[in-house]
């Protein structure tokens, strides 16, 4: 297909695998995290805020080091998830999506965040008096408000994930047609004498899919917009 | 009928604010609650809507109780049709008109009443060119009614209206008076029409009830409460006066003068646009009423009623003093307030049970003063 080699669909394959279940299995985490950072107060807030910021300011290498610490086979909760449920997570794609999820996550968290604030609360207290309890009032009344703050966190995220290198070499390692991501094939590439096209080959992937990603974001926030102004 | 109970001790006010409210209204018809910012107006009205759970409340809607702490009863303020009107509309900004009018639809089943069905709240409120447009371009008089006619749509068995009109310039305000004159005369609805405006209330309400420091101090109808209070310390903005009831009798159409009947007495008002034996309601503010031991000859005032002082009371650090005057012929006491001089009091040496005259001018009492009972 397109003159591309199976290396190549491979690791394209795997890259959108691994970034779009990525982004479906952290919405929800996303949406609930920018929910309890602007809208609640409780214990621990600035622990739990920092927390969800450390992977934007620590090596990649270095979540993913953690991350074969905790989820390893012989991990913390790596052992316990091989022991009761026969669950491995390193060396497989669903390892490469968690080190993807875990380093974009606070890019995913801070626009929605953002949004959330901005959207005034008591409009909450409208929607109960016309008749929506706290859940519906939610999906009815904040949730289209944020939907643009959704929509930029979900293309950072995207993007960030699509890119991840370090935590998930470290973590899932590079193996081909399993966790070996358009970069890391690209990295490979890179490696070995005489691969230059296939690595040219790679990048130009890579920016299609970078800039395909943008534009369908700015479509949809668009499409939002313009539904709003009615 | 609305008959609420509520007591709460706000722990998070430093002024040790307490809500102590017992209040029993009619049926249907405004009931106004008067009083001036920080008296716990709003409060009051969250608490109705189940916004708010004070430590203690018990709310009865005709024959549904909405809450009772005592009992444990709570019924959460999504499922007790209680329409709230905002003060500032808090109109969704993601949903244009006509997604704001429905959205209580979405949640609500239909309304039984024909009165609040889409197209006559739409035709009401003068809302069928808004529909399409979005919420940010409306001016504050349309974003007003779209937050009625939304809270309406919403199936409602009591409207709370939080000042409507506080944010509104004196245009917009006389832009969407008629609106509200209209929903007393079309709906079979109590309403609950929170304003520290004497003159809102004379126009709108039947019932007032005056809140001050958390505490309901007086109940009764307009023209009752306005009569025997002094509410001037609790209005705002110079606003206060007493209401009188009085009917159409004639107009002078040569002098562009309308002539109205109230308590046996005559009294002038500049033309109004209304048909002999129409009841209406006047506001008289005290400063525009001065008094004269005899019935004065030679003068331009052409309102000269006369009535007994009944009381006399003098606020402190003013020079000033307000006098109450019953100007009834039958038993049942007819009140207006003037206010003078505490220099014109001591010369005319003012006493209670005195006869008086109370001569009002007929152009302070323009059509801003007059309102249909």
């Amino acid at each position: 297909m397109l003159g591309l080699t199976g290396l190549e669909l491979e690791a394209l394959q795997v890259s959108l695998k691994v970034s779009l279940w990525s982004l479906i299995w952290t919405l929800p985490l996303a949406l609930g995290s920018a929910w309890l950072l602007a809208r609640t107060e409780f214990r621990g807030k600035a622990v739990f805020n920092a927390l969800i910021h450390v992977p934007l300011v620590v090596p990649p290498v270095v979540i993913g080091y953690l991350l074969l610490v905790l989820l390893g086979r012989q991990g913390l909760i790596g052992i316990w998830l091989n022991d009761w449920f026969g669950i491995g997570l390193v060396f497989t794609w669903q390892g490469a999506a968690i080190a993807a999820s875990v380093v974009a996550f606070p890019l995913f968290v801070r626009p929605i965040r953002q949004a959330l604030e901005a959207v005034d609360p008591r409009l909450d207290e409208a929607a109960l008096t016309l008749g929506a309890n706290k859940r519906q009032a939610f999906f009815a009344v904040t949730l289209p408000i944020v939907m643009p703050g959704v929509l930029t966190g979900a293309l950072l995220f995207f993007s960030r994930a699509l890119g991840e290198f370090g935590a998930t070499i470290t973590f899932a390692a590079n193996i081909p047609g399993e966790t070996q991501t358009l970069p890391l094939a690209l990295y490979t590439a890179t490696q070995s004498p005489g691969s230059d096209p296939i690595a040219m080959r790679l990048v130009m992937m890579s920016l299609v899919l970078a800039l395909g990603a943008l534009i369908l974001s700015e479509w949809l926030t668009r499409r939002t917009y313009t539904q709003r102004r009615g | 009928m609305l008959d609420v109970k509520a007591g709460h001790r706000f722990v998070d006010r430093p002024d040790d604010f307490r809500l102590d409210v017992t209040l029993k209204t009619p049926d249907t018809g405004v009931t106004a609650v008067f009083g001036r910012s920080g008296s716990g107006k709003t409060t009051l009205l969250k608490v109705v809507a189940g916004l708010l759970r004070p430590d203690y409340v018990r709310i009865q809607v005709g024959s549904a109780v909405l809450c009772d702490t005592r009992h444990g009863a709570w019924i959460p303020p999504e499922q007790r049709r209680i329409g709230y009107v905002f003060q500032d509309t808090r109109l969704f900004p993601h949903l244009n008109v006509q997604g704001n009018l429905m959205f209580g639809r979405r949640f609500n089943p239909p309304p039984v009443s024909k009165a609040l069905a889409f197209d006559s709240i739409v035709t009401m409120l003068d809302l069928a060119s808004l529909l399409d447009r979005s919420v940010h371009g409306l001016s504050g008089g349309e974003s007003q009614r779209v937050a009625i006619g939304r809270a309406l749509l919403a199936n409602p068995r009591l409207l709370l209206l939080d000042e409507p009109l506080a944010a509104l310039d004196a245009d917009r305000k006389s832009e969407i008076l008629p609106y509200l004159e209209g929903l007393r005369h079309n709906l079979d609805l109590p309403i609950l029409y929170v304003s520290h405006s004497l003159g809102e209330i004379r126009r709108l309400a039947t019932w007032m009830a005056v809140l001050e420091k958390g505490e309901i101090k007086a109940f009764g109808s307009v023209e009752d409460i306005t009569g025997q209070m002094d509410l001037s310390p609790l209005a705002e903005g110079g606003d206060t006066g007493s209401v009188l009831a009085a009917t159409v009798a004639g107009h002078e159409k040569a002098h562009g003068l309308t002539r109205l009947s109230l308590s046996g007495q005559t009294m002038m008002v500049p033309k109004l646009d209304l048909v002999e034996g129409t009841h209406v309601r006047i506001q008289v503010r005290p400063q525009d009423v001065a008094l004269a031991l005899e019935r004065p000859d030679n003068l331009s005032v052409l309102n000269i009623i006369s009535g007994n002082i009944t009381s006399i009371l003098e606020p402190p650090r003013r020079p000033v003093v307000d006098v109450q005057v019953n100007i009834a012929s039958t038993k049942k006491p007819v009140h207006l307030w003037a206010q003078v001089t505490r220099l014109a009091a001591e010369r005319l040496a003012l006493q209670t049970n005195m006869p008086v005259y109370a001569l009002i001018k007929a152009v302070s009492l323009d059509q801003n003063r007059v309102g249909l009972s």
